[in-house]
């Protein structure tokens, strides 16, 4: 055999390797790393804003309501009624062209966030027709962080539900000295997410268990039960919430 | 600039105080990875940097691996995206052989488009592991080189020395003691690697690649 022939061999075999997970992956690495820049870029545009109405900087601490604020923004005049403060400020009296290069950066943070909507999007119709009954369980971010994790969906499935409540907790499940994390990823799912502190535990574990049973579904049978999954769970998660009230 | 030779197509380049270690280009005017080139009475010379190749740090390091000649066939487990397998493409030359072992698809598309541009890199997207699935493809080489990093990587060298080394060829193991284990002492990992090895084969030099490469080792043994 020659070496074109040991190519061909190799371009086929990579183009078999990816699956739809590799684009969960990616998706999900894309979705965590515009969250990360749009931190930066804010922190970056809410320190020029600051020097030029420091006032105002102290009340737009947080990001959603910096947005909100500043979608109007062209001067202390626009924006002052909104936050009861006088036009009189301590701050440096920004150029034109400074104030213009603020404005310019709001509305790139507005992109930004535009672009992670729509990837999330995506992420949630790719997990919605690939795998349904894991989607009504954990929701689709959730499921493809848990992929990302894993590595593939077909590893998730042979993993015990313990393993999968507790996914997301790498670096710290075996410190010493701590106990084992009641939950992972899986702490941002909707249910677990509803109920009181005092049953997060539990719930996560209802909740795991399910999901193990859904992904399991999903990559054996390929049937949609998923009604009927969700109703069970639900079920099972309002005798967790009664019981945690009886105890306090 | 003088040239000074070290094995096959392999030269050093004296540039004033410094020596730069260099292979002989063989697709003139085409740099693989973004290295120097420096061109000498007709000839180029593709740079072949210590700290991105662990077998360019052996030879920085003194040892002279001898047995990677010219015309040779190797068996190169964990090719990666190819910056080493395009020097030791140089080395064996037109007449060579590389059979270039790499699991991951994504670094192993890189490798595949070297290939596609070396005619003597022959590419694989297997595990390293499980080799003899495609025994019947493979022939039996001059040389393995294996870089994995794997907790038992001194085992797949192994196997695959069973099945793919000639007898009385050669073989170099690179060793990250970091994967085989995190809080053992390095040393204490490659002696024991030493140990398991020379039952099989007879050890020609270990060399500890510091500075170039923290807890790194290589082996040369032959069969």
């Amino acid at each position: 055999m020659n070496n074109e022939d040991f190519i061909n061999r190799a371009r086929k075999s990579v183009k078999e390797r990816w699956t739809v997970d590799t684009i969960i992956k990616k998706l999900i690495e894309m979705l965590d790393q515009s969250s990360k820049a749009e931190n930066i870029l804010f922190k970056a545009v809410y320190d020029l804003f600051f020097l030029y109405y420091p006032e105002a900087g102290a009340k737009l601490e947080e990001k959603d309501k910096f947005m909100e604020i500043m979608e109007g923004f062209s001067n202390r005049n626009s924006i002052k009624d909104n936050l009861d403060l006088s036009e009189d400020s301590m701050g440096y009296d920004l150029d034109k062209e400074d104030i213009e290069i603020i404005k310019n950066g709001v509305k790139e943070i507005m992109n930004m966030r535009s672009f992670k909507e729509s990837i999330e999007r995506r992420i949630n119709e790719i997990i919605k027709e690939k795998y349904p009954n894991t989607y009504t369980v954990l929701g689709g971010v959730i499921t493809a962080r848990l992929i990302s994790i894993a590595g593939s969906i077909q590893k998730l499935a042979i993993m015990p539900s313990s393993k999968i409540q507790i996914l997301g907790t790498e670096n710290t499940v075996f410190l010493r000295g701590k106990k084992t994390p009641k939950y992972g990823v899986i702490f941002k799912t909707k249910l677990v997410q509803s109920v009181d502190d005092n049953v997060k535990g539990k719930t996560a574990k209802i909740v795991a268990g399910y999901a193990s049973l859904a992904i399991k579904t999903d990559v054996f049978s390929k049937e949609d039960k998923s009604k009927d999954l969700l109703r069970k769970l639900e079920e099972e998660v309002k005798r967790a919430r009664g019981n945690g009230k009886s105890d306090r | 600039m003088e040239t000074e030779r070290v094995i096959d197509n392999t030269y050093w380049i004296n540039r004033g105080s410094r020596r730069v270690l260099t292979t002989i280009n063989m697709q003139t005017g085409k740099s693989v990875y973004g290295e120097r080139i420096f061109k000498i009475n007709g000839k180029e010379y593709r740079e072949w940097i210590p700290s991105r190749s662990k077998l360019a740090a052996t030879i920085y390091k003194g040892f002279k691996p001898d047995s990677l000649k010219e015309g040779i066939s190797v068996l190169y487990l964990g090719a990666s995206t190819g910056t080493t397998v395009s020097h030791v493409s140089d080395i064996v030359g037109k007449n060579g052989k590389i059979y270039a072992v790499e699991i991951s698809e994504e670094v192993g598309v890189k490798l595949i488009l070297l290939a596609e541009t070396r005619k003597n890199i022959y590419p694989i997207i297997y595990d390293a592991a499980k080799l003899e699935d495609k025994r019947e493809i493979l022939e039996r080489c001059d040389f393995i080189y294996e870089d994995v990093a794997q907790r038992n990587q001194v085992e797949i060298f192994i196997k695959n020395a069973n099945l793919f080394l000639k007898r009385g060829g050669y073989g170099a193991i690179a060793i990250k003691a970091k994967s085989i284990d995190v809080l053992a002492k390095p040393r204490d990992i490659i002696e024991k690697a030493r140990e398991t090895l020379s039952k099989r084969f007879s050890i020609i030099k270990s060399i500890d690649l510091y500075p170039f490469q923290k807890d790194h080792s290589i082996i040369f043994v032959k069969n």
